[in-house]
């Protein structure tokens, strides 16, 4: 089902845990919210489930406004961070449990626990308390548990957590494949970008209490809206630089035209480096100040005599492989229109 | 004075034996206690239910059953033991209706009124059961207790009505009195839950009222099954309380091992009902404990 999000603000006290968050997720829609712990990411799918009600704004479920409808009248799926299983209910008891409490015939609801365990592939677990089961089987319960109800909408919060790092790959590819099947509207809410980047539709990106971009994945780590998008999603070399004429220098004989005046952010990523040990006429010339593997790549770390921060580079690992510590290289970009041009906002 | 040094010595390196290498050790000198201080005393009580007592002499040989048989064939003893029983019992149950809701208001409640639900529940402990339970007679007490003569100066009642010397006065006086040990392990148990089922609860669509019943029940078993099983046993052996609330002719089997042993001096027939009053007791308590982990099989099992 559709969902609308519309101007929503919540204070604690006095502190602005959400401000003015807009968001509209189509039907069938998975889309994550991502950001920092205390972003408010958890309060405002806190404000979908009906756990928490919103000081202003208003939630609609399809057609329907759903802002202050109680959580127990709402019909929304919702996987706590630690599953909150019953632990003294079974596994086929835990995932009766919404439909016992809506007094559904024992018979109908025999034949939907099954089948609801078989779509999770844990039919054979009926009988076990949630203490017998391992993390990932845990998480499933509580997925089956949300899904026999054929919710409106499904809500996950921090669900990938309490995994060992392999299993959690694993499960987030799995989630992704259910939901599809199933068709449900999906929000999650993450601060791990790889978890984000693995399940959604698109990504909401949050930061303090706002909803900073809403994109596609690819939308998101290639044309960042902020600097905290940039940096949150992915690598990212911020370079900030003054803009004369509608042009702006990056390095040496690296020129960039823009429409913006003052201060702009430029945004590079790791991958859009290359290296070269030829003597080159632009870009940077530096050394290698810290080299690691991870797998087909290989990460560098530049420093350079008039840049601030060291350049991170990401290399195919074949080419990196005589650069070692202490070596002076020539780096410059790929291609010029990789690079992500942003007003420079001061963060207060 | 050397061998003094030596012997002081080897006391400390002892000590520092038990306290240091941890395991059993550091239990050792409580263990010693108990056993000089609780258990051989209770042996020899429960001894003295089996031997022979003439004018305060013990004659260790004459061992028999003679004073067990007698009194269990006795009615008299099994009626006693019914009311001990009943009284624990219903006095028990009021207490969980009782402190239950406290327990949970506790865990809802702010700081402020925690703190205050706290030092309400504790601070009777800190008066005597005795002087509580003389309170007790003050208010329910004759025509003159506070409660009569409240209903007789609003013209309610025409005749004091007797709330004393009765099982009612008995299980109000037991069941004040019992509620702190009620309610403690309850507020331990609940202010422990994790509120996260109760959410879940909630939104798979249970009302407050199923998920209280079918969730936050269920989970404090544990504090219930404590609870229940310490009132009883203080219940079910509190000779006061009977003794004062009920009067003269209402006896329990505990107020029956106070009369034998301190009032009558029959040593043989005190000792052999504190036996049976204990080893009943302990059945009891063992039988709740049996039931909570069988209904708490969840809680036990592993992967």
């Amino acid at each position: 089902m559709q969902l609308k999000i519309n101007k929503i603000n919540k204070k604690f006290g006095d502190l602005d845990v959400l401000v003015d968050c807009e968001l509209k997720v189509m039907d069938g829609e998975l889309v994550t919210l991502l950001g920092p712990s205390g972003c408010g990411k958890t309060t405002l799918l806190r404000c979908l489930a009906g756990f928490e009600i919103p000081d202003s704004g208003n939630v609609f479920l399809g057609n329907q406004e759903v802002t202050n409808v109680p959580c127990n009248k709402r019909n929304v799926g919702f996987v706590f961070q630690n599953y909150a299983l019953f632990p003294h209910l079974t596994v086929a008891k835990n995932v009766d449990y919404g439909l016992a409490v809506r007094s559904v015939p024992s018979k109908k609801r025999k034949e939907l626990v099954d089948k609801t365990l078989a779509l999770v592939g844990l039919n054979y677990l009926d009988n076990r308390y949630p203490k017998q089961l391992s993390g990932g089987q845990q998480q499933r319960v509580a997925l089956a548990r949300a899904l026999i109800l054929e919710p409106k909408i499904l809500l996950l919060d921090e669900a990938f957590n309490a995994l060992d790092a392999k299993l959690r790959i694993s499960m987030q590819i799995e989630l992704r494949k259910l939901v599809k099947k199933v068709g449900i509207t999906t929000i999650c809410v993450t601060h791990d970008q790889i978890e984000a980047l693995t399940i959604s539709d698109r990504i909401a990106i949050m930061n303090q209490g706002r909803i900073d971009q809403i994109g596609t994945p690819s939308d998101i780590y290639e044309r960042p809206n902020t600097e905290f998008v940039a940096e949150f999603l992915g690598t990212a070399n911020i370079f900030i630089r003054k803009v004369n004429n509608g042009v702006v220098q990056l390095a040496r004989g690296l020129e960039l035209s823009t429409n913006y005046n003052g201060e702009v952010t430029i945004v590079v990523r790791p991958e859009d480096f290359y290296i070269t040990s030829e003597n080159c006429k632009e870009g940077w010339i530096g050394t290698v100040a810290f080299k690691r593997l991870l797998g087909p790549t290989i990460e560098l770390e530049i420093a350079v005599d008039e840049v601030e921060n060291l350049l991170r580079l990401s290399i195919p690992r074949r080419e990196g492989e005589n650069l070692n510590v202490g070596k002076q290289v020539n780096v410059s970009l790929t291609d010029k229109k990789n690079l992500v041009v942003i007003p420079h906002k001061v963060e207060l | 004075m050397n061998a003094h040094n030596n012997l002081i010595d080897s006391i400390f390196e002892i000590l520092r034996n038990i306290i240091l290498r941890g395991g059993i050790g550091p239990v050792i000198p409580a263990i010693i206690f108990l056993f000089f201080f609780f258990a051989m005393p209770l042996v020899v009580l429960c001894a003295f239910g089996f031997v022979s007592i003439d004018r305060g002499v013990v004659d260790w040989t004459s061992i028999s059953l003679d004073h067990l048989t007698s009194t269990i064939k006795d009615s008299l003893f099994w009626h006693i033991w019914w009311r001990s029983f009943w009284v624990g019992t219903v006095s028990t149950i009021f207490c969980l209706c009782l402190g239950y809701p406290v327990a949970y208001i506790y865990t809802l409640a702010g700081r402020g009124w925690q703190i205050l639900i706290l030092v309400a529940t504790i601070s009777p402990l800190l008066t005597s059961a005795l002087v509580r339970t003389y309170a007790w007679m003050v208010i329910l007490g004759g025509r003159r207790g506070v409660v009569n003569s409240i209903l007789l100066d609003l013209d309610l009642i025409d005749r004091p009505i007797r709330f004393l010397y009765s099982d009612f006065s008995v299980i109000l006086g037991m069941t004040q009195i019992h509620l702190p040990f009620m309610i403690l392990p309850l507020i331990t148990v609940l202010s422990a839950r994790d509120l996260s089922l109760e959410q879940a609860s909630l939104n798979l669509g249970a009302s407050r009222l199923i998920t209280f019943f079918k969730i936050i029940v269920p989970i404090s078993l544990p504090g219930v099954i404590a609870g229940f099983a310490l009132v009883f046993a203080i219940s079910y052996t509190n000779f006061i309380v009977p003794q004062l609330l009920g009067g003269g002719n209402y006896t329990t089997l505990a107020v029956q091992v106070y009369e034998f042993i301190v009032v009558i001096l029959d040593w043989n027939k005190g000792a052999i009902l504190a036996f049976l009053l204990l080893t009943s007791c302990f059945s009891f308590v063992l039988g709740i404990n049996y039931l909570g982990n069988w209904a708490m099989k969840w809680k036990e099992v592993t992967r």
